[in-house]
């Protein structure tokens, strides 16, 4: 009756229909049956689903490369972006760069604009009959966000149409990768001419210093692909983060009255539970940099690897409690959801402080309000996985 | 392990390449900063222990910290450490040592 395993694994695909509305099942028997597998989807590449093996390859820099080819399957059509898809001494000297522009610190200065942008949305939706968590919502927080944070003004309309054909890996994605770095040439341009106390503007102002060279402005160049980055990273995953969260809060009304009860430990802990769970991120890429064996797998130089983090955060070997359920005050919870090792995410702060503000501020209505229909959420799975649509409408 | 991303805290004392350990406390904390992400999880549960360099992106211990009056909030920060990078420096097989 059910599939074999070397079915499920030659033909996993993270694009497909399966990857986008249920991805659970299949995670489960790969944890299990074939926790390092090799599908012939996408050009073919190595899928590492178990939780231990996870971070293991996560922090094992010298055998899985970012820089290679990228960390995305297939790599996306645009120049390598640091600091991410950097390996070593280079990726080092960036993330020296772009730690500061987005820690716990620097974060914590942006919060009282972050409620504001939260509530100006939040606050005439949840008087409404009816509106879309995810479009009219979500996807608008974590775009004024990002904007607040690199100071841009005046987005072209089509910023995050572009933005998310490159995250999603759909559409004319040569052309949204052009746009989108024509757009932020533009800016980086303005910011040169004008700074401000924007990250652009910090990254203008920075030195790179790499171990054992000599220490340099960062070029034009490299300031564009950071911020670009700083984009495509930003929006799709904190969107789906936060869309995710209030569909899990409208099932389980009896989530909304605990988390409105939580203390500010409670929300810490809810926002990584909410991270974990909805796992926005469902794999990092990597490409193997020299022959190795995995776990008893055979890889060879230059073939690609899914780290599949989502599947980790659901690995039953790896939490204490039913990993499937959300548990608000799960404690630890070590999930992968902003990944592991040195590549783990520089915008992690920014992003649970945008959940914990949306989540409070929808919080102050949602419990008037019921999913329109549940067949009518739309789902979207590429490297990264989420809501595109949440309708909701008055009880 | 860059030292001088340290300089600000004073009397940490760096007993190997990646290992750094408040020295004048009876109970002491060890952060293995080759293990660290940067969570920031320390940070939340034991903010009058646990600071956090926000150029390495590496947690660090306050100098002068007063670990045993925040012995539970530490606790917890070792506990929830997602990377298991904290421990007690005394504590034998501390759990940084793996």
């Amino acid at each position: 009756m059910s599939e074999s395993i070397e079915k499920i694994a030659q033909e996993f695909d993270h694009y497909d229909r399966e990857s986008a509305a249920c991805p659970w099942p299949r995670w489960a028997r790969l944890r299990k049956e074939a926790p390092v597998a090799w599908s012939e989807k996408n050009g073919g590449f190595w899928v590492i689903s178990r939780y231990d093996y996870i971070t293991e390859a996560l922090r094992d820099t010298e055998t899985f490369s970012n820089q290679l080819k990228g960390v995305t399957i297939p790599s996306k059509p645009v120049p390598l972006l640091p600091p991410s898809e950097f390996d070593g001494a280079a990726h080092a000297a960036y993330r020296h760069v772009s730690n500061p522009l987005l820690s716990p610190d620097k974060v914590a200065e942006y919060l009282p604009r972050i409620r504001e942008i939260v509530n100006g949305y939040a606050e005439p939706l949840l008087k409404q009959d009816a509106f879309d968590a995810t479009a009219d919502f979500a996807v608008h927080v974590t775009q004024d966000v990002t904007q607040l944070i690199l100071g841009i003004t005046d987005a072209p309309a089509d910023l995050k149409k572009s933005a998310e054909d490159l995250v999603l890996m759909r559409g004319d994605r040569e052309d949204a990768g052009r746009r989108l770095f024509a757009f932020v040439t533009t800016e980086v341009e303005k910011r040169r001419k004008s700074p401000g106390k924007d990250a652009i503007s910090q990254l203008l102002g920075t030195m790179y210093e790499e171990d054992g060279k000599e220490s340099r402005p960062l070029s034009q160049d490299e300031v564009v692909r950071m911020t670009v980055l700083l984009i495509l990273a930003g929006l799709d995953t904190t969107t789906s983060a936060i869309s995710g969260s209030i569909w899990y809060l409208l099932e389980n009304p009896e989530a909304q009255k605990r988390l409105a009860a939580a203390d500010e430990r409670g929300w810490r802990l809810a926002v990584d539970e909410f991270v974990r769970w909805t796992a926005p991120v469902t794999g990092s890429a990597r490409t193997v940099a020299h022959d190795t064996v995995f776990h008893g797998c055979p890889m060879r130089a230059g073939e690609r690897v899914f780290v599949m983090g989502a599947s980790g955060n659901r690995d039953e070997t790896a939490f204490a409690e039913d990993p499937n359920k959300v548990v608000l005050d799960r404690f630890p919870n070590p999930h992968v959801g902003f990944g592991m090792g040195p590549h783990r995410c520089v915008g992690s702060h920014l992003a649970k402080a945008e959940l914990q503000i949306a989540l409070r501020a929808m919080l102050k209505g949602l419990g008037d309000f019921r999913l329109a229909d549940p067949e009518r959420i739309a789902w979207e799975a590429s490297n990264v996985r989420g809501i595109r649509s949440l309708p909701l409408v008055r009880k | 392990l860059d030292i001088n991303s340290f300089s600000g805290l004073g009397t940490l004392q760096h007993l190997d390449g990646d290992t750094m350990t408040e020295t004048t406390k009876p109970m002491q904390i060890k952060i293995d900063t080759s293990r660290c992400g940067g969570h920031a999880r320390c940070r939340e549960e034991a903010p009058e222990v646990f600071g956090y360099d926000s150029r390495t992106n590496k947690a660090c211990v306050h100098a002068g910290a007063d670990v045993n009056a925040h012995r539970k909030a530490v606790e917890l920060a070792i506990r929830g450490c997602p990377e298991r990078a904290i421990a007690w420096s005394d504590a034998g097989n501390s759990r940084s040592n793996k």
